[in-house]
């Protein structure tokens, strides 16, 4: 980010950051816990 | 149902409309009535999309769809996480910063009148019937709990709900969602917890699932890739992603429900909420299906659940067959029984390989034997009566309540099913009248009157709709697995609906008459494919989708538009 950015659009940026950060958040959790039943039902199917 | 469990049901009855009622206060305006003065917290508004998405059919349907199909039905939402993550990034900022009453609004802005309109009539049928479904869900338990006509059960349910989201207005639909989402989890739980409890001492909760295992109930995915197959990994992926970005980002239901959030930053954590949780909790529902399938392996499960159709086929004219595949299904369900404690003591014991895949084949020969004296029964009860479509699929597991849950839970689980049916049929109503109100009434026949006048006409809306809903119920009664109806109905819309959305924010170059024509074609091709083809239902949203996108550049690039933006 560059230093001489204005506050009030450093603030969105940051802001945007941590959003981004949630999303990526969200898909690795539902990829885990749809792996996760992947792996329960091939447990227990077997 | 004994007296312990009527007062809890009536207790929650009551509760709950004094407390959506006591939010008039709150609804003087339009903007108080329809968004709640956009002020809500965002547990409060992600608690409310997650009601409004979970009506009484998640509870009946799901729970019939575990016993009967198991948990394959679960990758439908697979798709979801990743369509809120889209939504959160698109619609909720850009719907919320455009200040706008419905979706719809956007649409003229960007297109034009009729384009507004087509997509707002659309959402009204389309709704208008699923919220009718929605209603007929809880009216068919009640039908069997209380032994009540359908058709009166309908209008109860219907009528009383339908006052309640008149008076309150959306405030008193999310303040009440919330509270009856408790309700829910709480009864889910104490519905688990016993079914365990009431599995025979010497099978542990690894044998019940290593039963249901054994007979493909736990499958979660399924990497088969074929169209006509309903629920795989990749229908659920891309046909869900595709509903779940049209039914949160441009059914009214839901979009109203994140426009009444604090701020974009509140409106992205309600739907994140549901990214999170959707999928445990329908693994949730599932398994309690489930574990019901499991119960039933030990204690004889009624050869017909929906005990009204049992009761006129055993004594009628078919009196003797019935008597007959009756005793033929008992004979099957002792057999099964043997086989399915045979194979815990041999899954238990660890011991020899051999042995334990003997005692495995044993018990799924024996329960295909008991699936196929179940399938003549439900056979004769489709001959005897008729009714081709006929399915116990819903009676499933309100039958399991009824006949196996103690004094007062049996009540808790009816209040839950009814804060299931409450939450999303009120949510539904609100929706629709304010489509009708500000879509059609405001915009096309009064738009200067004061926000008081707007709010006696969304009240009046929501009790025609309430009205038209309970009629459609009474149909819906007689359809198969209700939530697959819900879900065909919304299908037949939401991809195209979706495509316009798209059309409007993706594509600059497409035009007011691309985008009509192109609704128009989207919604036709959904109806070819349904008619003509095998595609199962999920793909429609897809289908739908493309070809609203496609039809409308093309006509876009080849049709001038004078209104062009």
């Amino acid at each position: 980010m560059p230093e001489n950015m204005p506050e009030t659009e450093r603030e969105l940026s940051e802001q945007d950051a941590r959003w981004h950060v949630i999303y990526v958040a969200v898909v690795v959790f539902a990829v885990l816990v749809i792996t996760a039943l992947y792996f329960f039902s091939r447990y227990f199917s077997s | 149902m004994r007296l312990l469990d009527w007062a809890v049901v009536v207790a929650y009855l009551v509760y709950v409309i004094w407390d959506g009622v006591r939010m008039t206060k709150h609804s003087g305006s339009a903007e108080g009535y329809f968004l709640a003065n956009r002020s809500l917290p965002w547990w409060a508004v992600g608690l409310s999309v997650m009601a409004t998405q979970l009506s009484a059919i998640t509870l009946v349907g799901t729970t019939g769809q575990g016993y009967n199909d198991g948990m394959r039905f679960i990758q439908f939402y697979y798709g979801l996480p990743l369509a809120m993550v889209i939504l959160c990034i698109t619609a909720v900022p850009f719907f919320y910063r455009a200040k706008v009453f419905t979706a719809y609004e956007y649409l003229e802005k960007r297109f034009d009148l009729k384009t507004r309109t087509l997509t707002s009539f659309f959402f009204l049928i389309s709704r208008g019937l699923g919220v009718g479904v929605i209603i007929a869900a809880p009216s068919v338990i009640l039908s069997i709990v209380l032994g009540w006509s359908e058709t009166a059960t309908v209008f109860a349910m219907g009528l009383s709900t339908t006052i309640y989201t008149m008076i309150g207005g959306v405030q008193a639909v999310t303040w009440t969602d919330v509270k009856q989402m408790i309700i829910i989890f709480f009864g889910l739980f104490v519905c688990l917890f016993i079914i365990l409890s009431k599995f025979p001492p010497e099978v542990s909760l690894g044998d019940a699932l290593h039963l249901a295992g054994a007979t493909g109930r736990l499958t979660t995915v399924d990497t088969t890739f074929d169209l006509k197959q309903t629920y795989t990994l990749w229908s659920g992926l891309v046909g869900g992603l595709f509903l779940m970005l049209a039914y949160f980002g441009c059914d009214q239901s839901q979009v109203q429900r994140f426009l009444t959030a604090k701020s974009v930053g509140e409106g992205r954590t309600s739907l994140l909420m549901s990214a999170f949780v959707k999928i445990p909790m329908q693994f949730l529902i599932l398994l309690v299906g489930v574990l019901v399938f499991v119960f039933y392996q030990f204690q004889p499960p009624p050869m017909i659940f929906n005990r009204v159709e049992q009761t006129k086929v055993a004594e009628g004219a078919r009196a003797a067959d019935y008597g007959a595949l009756n005793a033929e299904y008992e004979k099957a369900f002792a057999a099964r029984q043997a086989a399915a404690v045979e194979y815990v003591k041999n899954e238990g014991s660890g011991g020899d390989p051999a042995a334990r895949a003997a005692a495995r084949d044993a018990y799924l020969a024996a329960n295909k034997g008991f699936n196929e004296a179940r399938g003549r029964g439900i056979a004769l009860v489709k001959e005897a009566s008729g009714n081709k479509t006929f399915t116990d699929v819903n009676y499933v597991f309100p039958t399991f309540v009824v006949q196996n849950m103690p004094a007062g839970v049996i009540g808790l689980i009816i209040a839950a099913i009814f804060a299931a049916a409450m939450s999303s049929i009120s949510a539904e109503l609100n929706s629709l009248a304010t489509a009708t109100t500000i879509d059609f009434y405001r915009r096309h026949y009064k738009p200067e009157a004061d926000g008081r006048h707007y709010v006696r006409v969304g009240r009046i809306a929501t009790g025609v709709w309430g009205i038209f809903a309970c009629f459609v119920a009474l149909y819906a009664t007689s359809l198969g697995s209700l939530i697959e109806v819900v879900n065909r109905f919304g299908s037949f819309f939401y991809g195209s609906l979706l495509g316009v959305f798209v059309l409007a924010v993706a594509v600059p170059r497409a035009r007011s008459r691309g985008a009509f024509w192109g609704l128009l074609f989207g919604i036709t091709s959904v109806w070819i494919a349904s008619r003509f083809t095998d595609i199962a239902f999920l793909w429609f949203n897809v289908i739908g989708c493309l070809v609203v996108v496609v039809v409308g550049y093309l006509l876009s690039l080849t049709v001038r538009d004078p209104q062009a933006r």
